[in-house]
């Protein structure tokens, strides 16, 4: 079976949850394909939390992890989270690459948080917009390049792109803003810093193993699924100001399985009961909807996170319908025990149950859901 | 728990973790205040220089510095300024073949750690190794014992480049003092544990010569001739082109130019190396045989 399992509105829905419940069963592989490491997915198990952010949310199963050429991963930040994974389970993930999935690089990271402390977008600081921007500009590097050059080739490599791309555009910046003091400038005005990263993530790279053909990579698998970072409604085509560079419905799903010759057999779109915005953006704020989120805490980029109330439960519909236009969408709605099983509009309160979906999965707890 | 974003420890690991800096200050880079056994002559059987699937040319480039009382603050700045900047563009070029360095930290006979050697490092990983050698800065007594290093090269390396290409490779010892006239057989059973007749300056020249294309930079005295026709000269306000007077001697014994590694060089620069370079002879360093 292959699933996709999409974010309904401005992501932290519960999409960790939803990959944990559908890997459950069989042999999984979950394929990370849009946005990168910032993306956090909360998965409770057992009593054990963990946030899932470049390993599947199904790694608690012992699925594995592919990551699409559709995302971009962060070789520097992947050690703490598998080591951290590895101290919380003593289980080593498994993860596979596409020969083309370019990675984002601290070049980006220190553009994006220079440019947030300037003028804050409500970004997570962790460069993929500034990744997406560089790869177009012909400055992209893969994993497979990490993994098969040298050490020296390697910071050579990364050094040209500092030299021709990272530091113009850093130029660029600096006097849109007038030139101002930043830690992020001076970082990547330092080679010491390409030095210390390249040999970081040359040292990370060997967790990672470079596929070929992704079809018959899925074929070794019960089951494929999707796991989308972010939600529809910060997609790159709706809001670029605040939004996410990346394709957040089933874009790049349908994209991958049509080059591959495969099928889509569900799509399970999540949300919660409520909204919610973690990041800039418009939101209309309910500050009495006694709501609390673990995992969404303060961050510098971010803030904190606000809810709120769905305008009208065809709003979501519809956009779901919008993105699902080749398969009939499930439906997973996740917090249902925070509203006592209503999703909450600003026209009133909708019953879960009366969901126009053939299929309708629920979550009142943390680490399952059931199909009603 | 989950690990993810980037914190501000992050960004002191990545401005100083094991990497060398000019803000860096002696303490921060060297750590170590006693010898490392991996470093002592006297354990180490042979170091290896070989050709591999990825460095199927190596050139083996041996750096040997003085790291006694004498140098003062020098040592620490010509491994923050000088090495680090001529591992890096020597390792970012292909100029030269697949350079594989090694460092060395030369003290004095009497020494504690008379000398210190690294292993041959095919990438920029032998700044870790740089970094766990022991500034004894011991000494005291004038001259020095450079020839240790001359004598080391010449007995306990083994290079792919001589044995597959018979091509020989690159030393340079960097110092301020003149060398010792000889290396006596008792210091060389101590220091290396090898049973031999003492030997002269000249003899452990003519012992490193037959592998390496030996060079000795003389700091701050142009009056000063360690080995004739191969001794350079740099002043102590000049050691910021360090990198460039190295790489210069290389390209001009390799018959390469200079420019495809270091890039059009400014007047100060240009100037510097020529006059370091004055008299030196880069040709005709015993055979040298293309194969």
């Amino acid at each position: 079976m292959i699933k996709a399992i999409i974010g309904a509105n401005f992501g932290d829905e519960g999409k960790g949850l939803a990959i944990n419940h559908f890997s459950c069963e069989g042999k999984n592989l979950v394929v990370r394909h849009n946005g990168g490491a910032q993306s956090g997915h909360t998965v409770e198990r057992d009593g054990k939390k963990f946030v899932f952010h470049e390993l599947s949310s199904g790694s608690f199963n012992g699925a594995d992890t592919l990551w699409a050429d559709t995302y971009h991963p962060d070789l520097y930040t992947l050690a703490k989270e598998y080591d951290a994974f590895y101290s919380l389970t003593g289980v080593a993930p498994i993860i596979f690459a596409s020969k083309d999935t370019k990675i984002t690089i601290i070049d980006d990271v220190f553009l994006n948080c220079f440019k947030e402390t300037q003028n804050k977008a409500g970004s997570c600081g962790m460069g993929i917009w500034e990744c997406v921007c560089r790869n177009n500009a012909g400055f992209g590097i893969t994993v497979e390049q990490v993994k098969n050059l040298d050490i020296t080739r390697l910071y050579a490599l990364l050094k040209n792109i500092r030299d021709k791309y990272s530091i113009p555009r850093l130029l660029k910046l600096a006097e849109k803003y007038h030139n101002p003091e930043s830690m992020y400038k001076d970082l990547l005005l330092n080679d010491a810093t390409l030095f210390n990263y390249a040999l970081e993530i040359k040292a990370n790279v060997s967790r990672i193993e470079i596929v070929d053909d992704i079809g018959e990579l899925f074929d070794r698998y019960d089951n494929v699924l999707f796991e989308n970072g972010q939600g529809l409604l910060i997609d790159g085509d709706l809001d670029m100001e605040h939004g996410t560079p990346s394709k957040t419905g089933l874009h790049n799903v349908v994209n991958l399985l049509n080059k591959h010759g495969k099928k889509l057999d569900e799509a399970i779109y999540v949300t919660r009961t409520y909204l919610t915005r973690h990041g800039n953006g418009d939101f209309v704020e309910e500050a009495n909807l006694g709501c609390t989120d673990e995992t969404n805490v303060f961050n510098e980029w971010q803030g904190d996170i606000r809810y709120g109330k769905f305008t009208s439960i065809n709003g979501l519909l519809r956009r779901i319908e919008n993105d699902c236009t080749n398969i009939k969408p499930h439906i997973l709605v996740t917090h249902s025990n925070i509203t006592g099983g209503k999703i909450l509009t600003e026209q009133g309160n909708f019953d879960i149950a009366n969901l126009p979906f053939e299929k309708i999965y629920v979550s009142d707890n943390k680490e399952t859901a059931v199909e009603i | 728990m989950g690990g993810g974003s980037y914190t501000a420890h992050d960004w002191d690991k990545l401005r100083t973790s094991r990497s060398i800096t000019r803000d860096s200050t002696e303490n921060d880079l060297f750590k170590n205040k006693t010898i490392l056994e991996k470093f002592d002559p006297k354990y180490i059987a042979m170091r290896e220089s070989r050709d591999s699937d990825e460095h199927p040319h190596s050139t083996p480039i041996a750096i040997g510095l003085d790291v006694t009382g004498s140098m003062g603050y020098l040592p620490e700045k010509i491994i923050k300024e000088g090495l680090n900047e001529l591992m890096k563009k020597l390792y970012a070029s292909s100029t030269i073949k697949d350079p594989q360095l090694m460092f060395a930290a030369v003290g004095d006979v009497d020494d504690r750690a008379p000398l210190q050697v690294t292993q041959f490092e095919s990438d920029i990983r032998i700044a870790e190794q740089l970094l766990e050698l022991w500034l004894e800065k011991g000494g005291g007594d004038y001259p020095e014992d450079y020839s240790l290093f001359w004598y080391f090269l010449a007995k306990h390396t083994d290079t792919d480049s001589m044995k597959k290409r018979n091509r020989k490779g690159y030393a340079f010892t960097i110092g301020d003092a003149p060398n010792h006239q000889t290396l006596r057989a008792a210091d060389i059973k101590k220091i290396f544990n090898d049973e031999t007749k003492s030997l002269t300056l000249q003899e452990t020249v003519d012992m490193c010569e037959k592998s390496y294309n030996l060079f000795h930079i003389v700091i701050d005295d142009n009056s000063l001739t360690v080995i004739p026709n191969r001794t350079i000269h740099i002043d102590k306000s000049e050691l910021d082109y360090l990198p460039e007077v190295i790489i210069t001697a290389i390209c001009k014994v390799e018959g390469v130019n200079p420019a495809d590694i270091l890039g059009e060089v400014d007047d100060k620069a240009k100037s510097v190396i020529e006059h370091s370079l004055k008299g030196v002879q880069f040709k005709n360093f015993g055979d040298v045989i293309e194969v």
